[in-house]
C-alpha cells in the first residue's frame, strides 16, 4: 500500500443551486454526498461516467473551483482546495488544468489562437525571452500531434474541431499538471475522428505521468481509456471501481441497464431482447431513499426511504443498491 | 426488374456561397429496397444530410440540386412541382430532420400536433384523428398520457418518439431519419432505435439512417453507404462491411471505433476532409490514406461492384 | 498585436461595405464639416446685435438675420457646433459611465452588482423629460457646459443596463473560464477579453448615446429651457416661436433648422442601422 496521499479526495460533497423566486425559493440538488478517490501513486485516469443531468459537470466545476461546493470538501493532495484557491490560486490552477466539451467555445474569437497558448506562458512566466516561449510552444504541439505551421496564425473557425480541442489539450499541457480535468472533450466531435484525441491523452498520461479526471457519458469510451469508473445518476454515485469490473460484471440494476443499451460496432451482435424502459421522468420526487427507485426492475421496499450506502464488494468495485449488499 | 422504392442516380446537390459553389453532394447513386433500413454513414461535412434534403426536394437556397435523378417507386421526383411534392411528403415519405425534437409546437398538446398534421393532409374526421394520434402514440412506445402533455413536459427521448409517431402518421413508405439519437442519452437511444426497428417490421417502411455513429449502424441497419466528402466510398451488407471493409477510409473508421466487446487499440485518422470548394482531381481520400498509389491523385475512381451487392469505389480493387 | 490591426482593418472594410452606415457617416460628416466652414469663410461669432434685425434673406445675409440682430447663417453653422459639441461630449460621457457600471456590475455580480442594478433601475424609471425641465428651469446659470453634464447623469442608464446584460452572458462563456485557469485577473478579463467582443454593441450605445442627447438638448429649448444666450437650432426654432414666424411667413427663420435636425438624426439612425446590420449577421442581405 502506498503511502503517498491521494491525488484528489472528494469528501462527502454536495452541491445546490438556488433556483429564482422572492418568496418561494427552490433548490435544484445537483449532485449529492459524492465521495471518492484518485489514487495519487501513479498516474491514473478516472472517469465520471452518467446521462446529462446527473451532476457529472457539476463536480468537474468544483474540482476546477469554478463553483464552491454547498457541503463536503474536495482535498488536492491532502490539502483543501478552497483553501488553496484563496491564498495560493496560481499553484492550484499551474497543477490542476482543463479541457472542455466544446472546441470552439474555449477560444476568443477576437483573437487568433496564438493568444490563446501564449497567455499561460506569460502568466506563468514559463518563458525567458520570444525564442524559448516559441520553443516551448512547438513542443507542446507535438505532443498533441500538431505543428506550429498549421495551428499558429489562424483564428479558431479555421481550425477543424478535432485541432481545435487538440490545442486546447496544449494550452493545458504548457503548464504541466498533475491533474487534468477533461469535461466531454470528444463528445462534439464525430465519432469516427475521436481515437486522436483519446490516444493524445493516454500519451499524456504515459509520457508526461498526468492523471485525468475525464467526464463522458459514452461508456465504449471511457472503457477504452479508464482504469476506474465512476457511475452517477441523479446526482449520487450508483458504482465505481475498475473500469473492467464495472462494465463486464455490472451489478447495479441501472448500470446494467445502461451497459445493455450501449450499440456494439459489431452486426453480429445485436440487441435481441426488447427493453421496455420507463422513460418518465415528469417529477423528481427528492426522496431519502434512492433516486432510481421509480425505474428500478426490483425494488424492495427499504429502497424508498433508505439511501444505499457505497459499499465494496469485491476489490476496487464499490455498488450503492440494497438489493446487492445485502447479500 | 422489380421496381426499387428509391433510386438515386447521379445526383449533385451544391450549395452558392459568397467564395464560391460548395459541392456537398457530387455524383451520389443509391437504392432502397422496400422494408429495408438503410445506413447512411460519414463524417461532418460528408454531405449526408445534404443528402437527405435533396432527396425530399426540401433543399433550400442557397443550396440546390446540379443533376441527377431521384426516383421514387418509378416516380422521377425531379419532374413534380411543388404541389404533388407537398401531398407525396408526408404520405409517402417522411422526414424528421436533425433537432427535430426541438421543433415541437411548445404552446399546443402533443395529440393537436399530431392530429394537426394528419388533418393537414387528409380529408378525415377529427375522431378518426384522434384515434389515430393514440394509435402511433403507443406504437412508439409511450404511454397514453403523453398525448393530453406539452412538450416541456417530457424528456428528449419522449419528445423524439413523438416526432417520430407523427412522420409515421400516414403510414408512409419511406422514412428518412438525419441523426434521430444525437444528445441522447444512450438508454434512450436504444429505446429508439428499437422504437424504429418495429415501424419497419409493423408498416413494413423502409428507413433511410443517417449518422455519423458506425455503432448505431451495427445495430440496426440492413444495408450500409459510407460516404465520403461529397461521394460514396462503399456500399453494401452490414455484415459484410463490418467483417470485410474494403476501403480504406472505412477501415480505418471502424478500427477508430472503441467499444466494449474488448479493450483493443484504436487508431486515429490523420488529416481532415478536403475542402469542396475545389475538390482535387482523383480520389478525395488520396492525402489521407496509407494505400495511395500514383494513379489515386489522378483519377477518381468509380464505384464498382466486387462481390454481389457489395460495392466499393477504389482503384484497390481494379482487377476484382 | 498584429492580428489586431489586421482585426481593426476588416472592421473598417466591414463598416465601410454597409450602405447604411456609409451613407449616415458621410451625411453626419457633411453636416460637421458645413459646421466647420465658418473657419474657412471667416464667418464671424453672431452676437447679439452684430447685425441689423428682421432682415430677409439676401446676398449679404443667405438665410436672412432674426429679431435679436444676427446673422442666421451664421446662427445656423455654430448651432451645428453646439449640437456636435454636446452630443458627443455627453454621449461620450453617458457611454463611458454605462460600460465602466455595466462591466463592474455585470462581471463582478453578488452584492455590487444588486446595488449597481437597483441605481440602474432607479434612473431607468425616473421621467427623465420632466426632470430636466424641472432642472433647467431651476438652475441659476444655465450654461452649455451644465446642460452637457446635465444631459449625461441621465442617459447613462440604457447603455449601463444594455451592457450589463451584455457582460453577464460573455461571462457564462466557456472561454472566459478559461482565461480564469490560465491566470488572468478580473480587470484583464474585463479589459483584453470581453471588452473586444463588445466594440460594436459600445459603438451602437455611443450612437444611440448621441442621438438622444441631441434630441432631448434640442426638444428643452424648443420650449424655452435652454441657455439663452446661445446659439443652437433649438433656441432658433424657440425664437422662430416667441416672434410668430410662422405666422409672418419668415420661412428662412424655420426651415432651416428644422432640415438639419431632420439630416442629423437620419443621419445617426443611419449609422445606428448599419451598425445593427453589420454586428447582427442575419439582418445582412446576402
Amino acid at each position: 500500500m502506498s503511502e503517498k496521499p491521494p491525488l484528489l479526495e472528494v469528501k462527502n460533497l454536495t452541491k445546490r443551486f438556488l433556483l429564482g423566486g422572492i418568496f418561494k425559493k427552490r433548490y435544484l440538488t445537483a449532485v449529492e454526498d459524492i465521495s471518492f478517490r484518485i489514487p495519487g501513486d501513479k498516474p491514473n485516469i478516472t472517469t465520471l461516467a452518467g446521462e446529462s443531468g446527473s451532476g457529472k459537470t457539476t463536480i468537474a466545476r468544483l474540482v476546477l473551483g469554478l463553483i464552491s461546493p454547498t457541503y463536503g470538501e474536495i482535498l488536492y493532495k491532502g490539502r483543501n482546495v478552497q483553501e488553496m484557491l484563496k491564498h495560493h490560486r496560481l499553484t492550484y490552477i499551474k497543477e490542476v488544468q482543463a479541457v472542455f466539451q466544446d472546441p470552439y467555445e474555449v477560444y476568443n474569437p477576437f483573437y487568433t489562437i496564438d493568444r490563446f497558448l501564449k497567455i499561460p506562458i506569460k502568466k506563468f512566466k514559463l518563458a525567458k525571452s520570444e525564442n524559448d516561449a516559441r520553443k516551448l510552444i512547438e513542443e507542446v504541439l507535438e505532443a498533441v500531434g500538431l505543428t506550429s505551421e498549421r495551428v499558429l496564425g489562424k483564428y479558431p473557425y479555421q481550425l477543424s474541431g478535432g485541432e481545435a480541442q487538440r490545442v486546447a489539450i496544449a494550452r493545458a499541457l504548457l503548464l504541466r499538471p498533475t491533474l487534468l480535468v477533461a469535461d466531454e472533450p470528444v463528445s462534439m466531435i464525430d465519432a469516427s475522428l475521436r481515437a486522436e484525441i483519446l490516444n493524445v491523452l493516454l500519451n499524456l498520461k504515459k509520457n508526461y505521468g498526468m492523471s485525468i479526471l475525464f467526464i463522458t457519458h459514452d461508456l465504449s469510451v471511457a472503457y477504452y481509456l479508464s482504469d476506474n469508473i465512476i457511475m452517477l445518476n441523479l446526482g449520487r454515485i450508483t458504482e465505481m471501481g475498475d473500469v473492467k469490473r464495472v462494465i463486464n460484471n455490472p451489478l447495479h440494476p441501472y448500470v446494467q441497464e445502461l451497459i445493455k443499451s450501449i450499440p456494439i460496432p459489431n452486426p453480429e451482435r445485436r440487441w435481441n431482447e426488447k427493453i421496455n424502459f420507463s422513460e418518465l421522468k415528469e417529477h423528481i420526487v427528492v426522496r431519502r431513499g434512492c433516486p432510481f427507485f421509480e425505474r428500478c426492475s426490483h425494488p424492495m421496499e427499504k429502497c424508498k426511504e433508505i439511501m444505499p450506502e457505497l459499499v465494496e464488494v469485491e476489490p476496487n468495485h464499490w455498488v450503492a443498491c440494497h438489493a446487492i449488499t445485502k447479500l | 426488374m422489380i421496381q426499387q422504392l428509391l433510386e438515386i442516380k447521379g445526383l449533385r446537390a451544391y450549395y452558392r456561397t459568397l467564395v464560391g459553389v460548395v459541392r456537398a453532394v457530387d455524383g451520389v447513386s443509391l437504392t432502397i429496397k422496400r422494408g429495408e433500413i438503410f445506413g447512411i454513414a460519414g463524417e461532418s461535412g460528408c454531405g449526408k444530410s445534404t443528402l437527405a434534403k435533396a432527396t425530399l426536394r426540401l433543399l433550400k437556397s442557397p443550396g440546390y440540386i446540379h443533376e441527377g435523378s431521384i426516383l421514387f417507386e418509378g416516380r422521377d421526383l425531379m419532374s413534380l412541382n411543388e404541389e404533388n411534392l407537398r401531398k407525396l411528403r408526408w404520405s409517402q415519405i417522411a422526414y424528421i430532420p436533425q433537432s427535430s425534437m426541438n421543433s415541437l409546437n411548445p404552446v399546443m398538446r402533443i395529440e393537436n400536433q399530431i392530429m394537426d398534421a394528419i388533418l393537414a393532409h387528409e380529408n378525415w374526421s377529427k375522431d378518426k384523428a384522434r384515434e389515430r394520434a393514440l394509435q402511433l402514440i403507443r406504437m412508439v412506445g409511450l404511454p397514453e398520457r403523453v398525448l393530453r402533455m406539452y412538450p416541456h413536459e417530457l424528456s428528449g427521448g419522449m419528445k423524439q418518439r413523438c416526432v417520430i409517431a407523427t412522420a409515421i402518421a400516414l403510414s408512409p413508405k419511406l422514412i428518412v431519419a438525419d441523426e434521430p439519437t444525437t444528445a441522447l442519452d444512450v438508454v434512450i437511444q436504444r429505446g429508439i432505435l428499437q422504437a424504429l426497428r418495429e415501424i419497419k417490421e409493423t408498416l413494413h417502411a423502409s428507413i433511410m439512417l443517417i449518422t455519423h455513429d458506425m455503432a448505431v449502424h451495427a445495430e440496426i441497419v440492413d444495408r450500409l453507404m459510407v460516404m465520403y466528402a461529397g461521394k460514396v466510398v462503399e456500399l453494401g451488407d452490414i455484415h459484410h462491411i463490418f467483417k470485410d471493409p474494403l476501403h480504406p477510409y472505412v477501415k480505418m473508421l471502424i478500427s477508430a471505433i472503441p467499444t466494449i466487446e474488448e479493450r483493443r487499440e484504436i487508431k486515429g485518422m490523420p488529416g481532415r476532409p478536403p475542402s469542396l470548394l475545389n475538390p482535387p482531381s482523383g480520389c478525395r481520400f488520396y492525402p489521407r490514406c496509407p494505400y495511395a498509389m500514383k494513379k489515386c491523385s489522378q483519377e477518381e475512381p468509380k464505384l464498382k461492384e466486387v462481390s454481389p451487392g457489395h460495392f466499393v469505389a477504389c482503384h484497390l480493387y481494379e482487377g476484382w | 498585436m498584429s492580428s489586431i490591426k489586421v482585426r481593426f482593418k476588416n472592421a473598417a472594410k466591414l463598416l465601410v461595405g454597409n450602405k447604411k452606415f456609409l451613407s449616415g457617416l458621410i451625411m453626419l460628416f457633411l453636416i460637421f464639416m458645413m459646421s466647420l466652414s465658418v473657419y474657412i469663410f471667416s464667418i464671424p461669432y453672431p452676437t447679439f446685435g452684430s447685425v441689423p434685425a428682421f432682415r430677409e434673406p439676401s446676398k449679404q445675409f443667405l438665410l436672412g438675420t432674426d429679431g435679436l440682430g444676427r446673422d442666421l447663417f451664421a446662427v445656423l453653422l455654430y448651432g451645428i457646433q453646439t449640437s456636435f459639441y454636446i452630443g458627443f461630449m455627453a454621449g461620450t460621457l453617458s457611454t463611458a459611465l454605462g460600460v465602466l457600471i455595466g462591466f463592474l456590475g455585470g462581471y463582478k455580480g453578488g452584492l455590487l452588482d444588486d446595488v449597481l442594478r437597483s441605481v440602474i433601475d432607479l434612473f431607468l424609471v425616473i421621467p427623465v423629460w420632466p426632470i430636466l425641465v424641472l432642472i433647467s428651469v431651476s438652475v441659476k446659470s444655465l450654461t452649455i457646459p451644465v446642460m452637457a453634464f446635465l444631459l449625461t447623469a441621465f442617459s447613462w442608464q440604457g447603455s449601463a443596463r444594455a451592457i450589463r446584460s451584455q457582460v453577464m452572458s460573455l461571462k457564462e462563456r466557456e472561454f472566459i473560464n478559461i482565461a480564469r485557469l490560465s491566470g488572468l485577473g478580473t480587470f484583464e478579463i474585463l479589459f483584453e477579453e470581453i471588452f473586444p467582443n463588445m466594440i460594436s454593441y459600445i459603438a451602437a450605445s455611443f450612437v444611440m448615446s448621441v442621438t438622444g442627447v441631441i434630441l432631448t438638448e434640442a426638444s428643452l429649448e424648443v420650449i424655452g429651457l435652454g441657455p439663452p444666450s446661445a446659439t443652437s437650432l433649438g433656441l432658433m426654432l424657440f425664437w422662430s416661436q416667441q416672434y410668430g414666424a410662422i405666422v409672418k411667413g419668415w420661412w428662412w427663420w424655420i426651415l432651416p433648422p428644422i432640415s438639419v435636425l431632420v439630416v442629423l438624426f437620419i443621419s445617426l439612425i443611419l449609422l445606428t442601422l448599419g451598425l445593427d446590420e453589420i454586428s447582427n449577421p442575419r439582418l445582412r442581405k446576402t
